[in-house]
C-alpha cells in the first residue's frame, strides 16, 4: 500500500526554485532513503510532506488522500535540527508531544515508561533534558517521533551525535517498526546506512529527482564492467582486458563487451593462477551518491 | 482534546507555575499593603511622640520683629547680636540664624546662617519665618482674621458636576493622579508580563528547535492561538487578582490613611472597562510580541527587539500630566484612539471620565488593528517560525512579507 505521494511537487522563494517538480512515493513496511547533497531540497521535501509548508504546484497524498490536520498524527517526525523543552522532565515533554499527536495522556505515559525502559532511559525519566548527554537526549528526541506509533516515520539524520551502541540500537528499532508494517523514510548523508537499511531510494540534487528506485537495482545500474583480483603471480595479457593495479595486493581487470567475468574466470584457472579474491567490482552507494553529486555541481 | 485547547492549558500551568509570574501577581498587592503598614506605623510613631521643637535664633536689627516667635514647633530665639547668635549656633543651642538688616522694608533681604548643609531651605522652617514675619508687620495693622487671611488666602475645594449638574463623589486631587498612575502601571505591568512570556516562549521554542517538531504536530494557527490565549488567561488572572487587591487596598487605605483617598470611588465601570482593555491590550501586544518572537533567532534578540513597542505603549507616561489635566484635549482623545497607546491613555482618564464616543471608537480602532497584525503576523510566521541564523532586517523582513 502507498502511504506518502509526493507528485510533481515545486517550491520557489523568490526567484530560487528549492524544489523542481519531484514525484516519489513510499509504501507500508518500507524503509526509504531520500538522500541527496547538502541545501539539494530534502528538508524542503519533508516539510512539504509534513504540511509545514505548503507546495507552490503539485500535491501531497497520504494513505491516498490529501493533507488534512488530522493526518499529522499519523506522521512521526525527527528533524535534522532538533531539541526539547530543556526545563521540563523527560517524561513530561514526551506525554505532552504525544497528547499534540492525539494520544491520551494516560496512554502516552504508559507508553513513555515501557520505551524508556526498553532503551535505559527509565532511571532519568524525571530529569530535565538539560541534564542529559546529548546522545541520551538524541535517544529522547526518537522516542518522541515514534511514541504516537505513526504509519509513517520521517527520520532526518537520525545517527546523528550517537556512539556505536545506539547507533545500533536505534537501527534495530528501525527494523522493527519496519516489520510491524511501518514506512520509515531515512534522511540521510551517511551512504553506508542507507545502504544497509534502505529499499528503495530518492536522490535529489539542486531540487530536481536524479536516482529513483529500487537500491539493488540502482546499483546493478552503476556496475562497472569489471573486476576485483587478488592472486600470486602475473596473470599476464588477456585480450579483452586492461589491468590496473590498485594496490599492492589487488589488481582492477576492465572488461570489454567481448568478455564476461565468468569468461575471465575460466582464463585465470586455465593459466593456473592462485587466486585469493576474485569479486565482480559492484560500486557502493557513496560511489554513486559522489559521481553524481560531485558531477553536478 | 482539541490540540489548541492542550496548547493552552500547557502555556496556562507553565506560566501559572513560574516563580516569576507568582512572585510578580503577589508582590505588587503585597507591596501595597506594606506600604499602609509603613504609613500607619510613621502616622502613629508621629503622633504618639510630640514633635520635636526647633529653636532658630534671629537678629532683628530693624527692631519690629519682637512677637509671635511660637510658629507651631519652631521658636524664634532673639539675639542682640550676630556674634551672640553664632556662639548659640556653634554651642548647638540653635538649628540656624537669622540676621534681619536694619533696610530690611527696603529690600527684604534676610540672611540665615546654618551648620547644615541643605539644598533649600526646609519648607516647614521657611513657611514658621515666613508667618512670624507677616504676624509681626501686621501687628496692630489689620484685623487680626485679615492677617490671617493675608498669610493663607487660599482654601480650595474643587467639585466636578455631571451633565444635570450633580456633584460627582471621588474625583480630582493627588489621590486620583496617584490612582491613575497605579493602575496604568497594573494594566501595563499585566499586558507586558503576559506577552513577554509569549515572546520568550516562542524565541525560546525557535531557539531549542522544538518548533519544527511542534509543526509537525500542530498548525501554525493552533500553536498561536494556544499560546496567546493561555497565558492571555493567565494575565487576565493576575489583572483580576491585582483588581480585587486595588479595590480592597483602596478602601482600607481610604478608611485608615484618609487625607487623598478620601471618598476616592472604585467605581465598577473602572473594573469592566480595565478587563475590557486588558483584553484587547493584551492581544495587540501579543501579537506583535509573537511576530517579533518568531523572526528574531534567539530569546535575547527577541526581548531587545521587543523595546520598542514597550517604549510605544509607554508613551502615555510621558503625557501623564497632560493627559490627566487635558480633558477632551486633541492629545487625549488621539492617545485614547491610538491603538498603541490606548489602553494606558484610557485607563490614566478613565478616573475623571471619558467620554462614551471616544471608548467606543478607541474599541473599534484597537478590535480592527488586532484583525490587521493578526494578519500580517501569520505571514510573518509562516515565512520565520523555521528559518534560524541572523536577524533580517526591516527591508528584508518587508520584501518577504509582500512575496508571501
Amino acid at each position: 500500500m502507498q502511504t506518502v505521494e509526493v507528485e510533481n511537487v515545486t517550491k520557489t522563494y523568490g526567484s530560487r526554485t528549492v524544489v523542481d517538480r519531484v514525484s516519489f512515493s513510499t509504501a507500508s513496511r518500507e524503509i526509504f532513503g531520500l538522500i541527496g547533497p547538502n541545501g539539494a531540497g530534502k528538508t524542503t521535501c519533508i516539510r512539504m510532506i509534513m504540511d509545514i509548508i505548503k507546495p507552490d504546484a503539485g500535491e501531497v497524498r497520504l494513505f491516498g488522500q490529501k493533507f488534512t490536520g488530522e493526518l499529522k498524527r499519523q506522521i512521526g517526525y525527527l528533524p535534522e535540527e532538533r531539541g526539547l523543552y530543556r526545563k521540563r522532565p523527560i517524561v513530561e515533554s514526551m506525554v505532552y508531544l504525544a497528547t499534540l499527536k492525539g494520544m491520551t495522556a494516560a496512554e502516552a505515559r504508559k507508553k513513555a515508561e515501557s520505551w524508556l525502559e526498553r532503551v535505559n532511559l527509565q532511571a532519568h525519566r524525571h530529569k530535565k533534558i538539560e541534564e542529559l548527554s546529548h546522545g541520551m537526549a538524541q535517544i529522547i528526541q526518537f522516542l518522541v517521533t515514534i511514541l504516537h506509533e505513526p504509519r509513517v516515520i520521517i527520520l532526518d539524520e537520525p545517527f546523528n551525535g550517537l556512539d556505536p551502541v545506539n547507533v545500533r540500537m536505534v537501527k534495530d528499532i528501525i527494523l522493527e517498526l519496519k516489520e510491524e508494517g511501518r514506512t520509515i523514510m531515512l534522511s540521510t548523508h551517511r551512504m553506508n546506512e542507507v545502504e544497509e537499511l534502505c529499499d528503495r531510494i530518492f536522490m535529489i540534487n539542486r531540487g530536481q529527482q536524479v536516482l529513483y528506485g529500487d537500491l539493488d537495482e540502482i546499483k546493478s545500474r552503476f556496475r562497472k564492467n569489471s573486476v576485483l583480483l587478488e592472486c600470486q603471480g602475473d596473470p599476464g595479457e588477456i585480450v579483452g582486458v586492461r589491468i590496473r593495479r590498485l594496490n599492492s595486493t589487488t589488481l582492477e581487470l576492465s572488461l570489454d563487451g567481448d568478455i564476461t567475468p565468468q569468461q575471465l574466470l575460466e582464463t585465470l584457472v586455465a593459466r593456473r593462477i592462485v587466486i585469493n579474491r576474485f569479486e565482480v567490482a559492484t560500486p557502493s552507494l557513496n560511489d554513486i551518491f559522489i559521481q553524481i553529486a560531485g558531477g553536478r555541481k | 482534546m482539541n490540540k489548541t485547547i492542550l496548547i493552552l492549558k500547557s502555556e496556562l500551568i507553565t506560566t501559572l507555575k513560574r516563580k516569576g509570574f507568582f512572585i510578580t501577581t503577589l508582590a505588587i498587592p503585597l507591596l501595597g499593603l506594606l506600604a499602609i503598614l509603613i504609613f500607619h506605623l510613621v502616622s502613629n510613631l508621629t503622633q504618639s511622640t510630640p514633635a520635636e521643637t526647633i529653636r532658630i535664633g534671629y537678629v532683628d536689627q530693624t527692631g519690629i520683629f519682637t512677637q509671635y516667635t511660637a510658629q507651631g514647633n519652631i521658636e524664634l530665639v532673639p539675639y542682640s547680636t550676630p556674634e551672640e547668635a553664632k556662639a548659640a549656633l556653634l554651642a548647638k543651642d540653635i538649628r540656624d540664624y537669622l540676621v534681619i538688616p536694619q533696610d530690611y522694608l527696603a529690600g527684604g533681604f534676610i540672611t540665615r546662617y546654618s551648620l547644615k548643609t541643605d539644598i533649600e531651605v526646609p519648607s516647614g522652617i521657611r513657611s514658621a519665618i515666613s508667618s512670624f514675619l507677616v504676624s509681626n508687620l501686621l501687628r496692630d495693622k489689620v484685623d487680626p482674621a485679615v492677617a490671617s487671611r493675608i498669610m493663607y488666602p487660599l482654601a480650595l475645594a474643587s467639585f466636578t458636576l455631571d451633565q444635570s449638574g450633580h456633584v460627582v463623589e471621588g474625583r480630582g486631587g493627588y489621590g486620583t493622579w496617584l490612582i491613575s498612575y497605579l493602575f496604568s502601571i497594573l494594566l501595563l505591568i499585566s499586558i507586558f508580563t503576559a506577552s513577554g512570556y509569549l515572546l520568550q516562549g516562542l524565541s525560546e521554542e525557535k531557539e531549542n528547535r522544538i518548533m519544527e517538531i511542534l509543526l509537525s504536530s500542530v498548525s501554525t494557527r493552533e500553536l498561536i492561538t494556544g499560546k496567546v490565549l493561555g497565558l492571555g488567561i493567565a494575565g487576565l488572572v493576575q489583572m483580576v487578582i491585582w483588581l480585587l487587591y486595588f479595590w480592597g487596598l483602596l478602601h482600607l487605605a481610604s478608611g485608615s490613611i484618609g487625607g487623598i483617598f478620601s471618598g476616592l470611588q472604585f467605581p465598577p465601570s473602572v473594573m469592566v472597562l480595565g478587563v475590557i482593555y486588558f483584553i484587547l491590550g493584551y492581544f495587540l501586544y501579543a501579537i506583535l510580541m509573537a511576530g517579533t518572537g518568531a523572526i528574531a533567532p534567539t530569546v535575547r534578540e527577541g526581548q531587545q527587539m521587543s523595546v520598542f513597542f514597550s517604549l510605544l505603549a509607554a508613551i502615555p507616561y510621558f503625557l501623564i500630566t497632560l493627559i490627566l489635566e487635558g480633558g477632551d484635549s486633541l492629545v487625549n482623545i488621539v492617545l485614547t484612539i491610538l491603538p498603541f497607546t490606548s489602553p494606558l491613555t484610557v485607563m490614566m482618564r478613565l478616573w475623571a471620565g471619558v467620554p462614551a464616543w471616544e471608548l467606543g471608537v478607541s474599541i473599534a480602532v484597537l478590535m480592527l488593528s488586532i484583525y490587521g497584525f493578526l494578519l500580517l503576523a501569520a505571514r510573518v510566521f509562516r515565512i520565520y517560525l523555521l528559518m534560524y541564523g541572523k536577524t533580517p532586517s526591516w527591508r528584508e523582513i518587508i520584501r518577504s512579507l509582500r512575496q508571501a
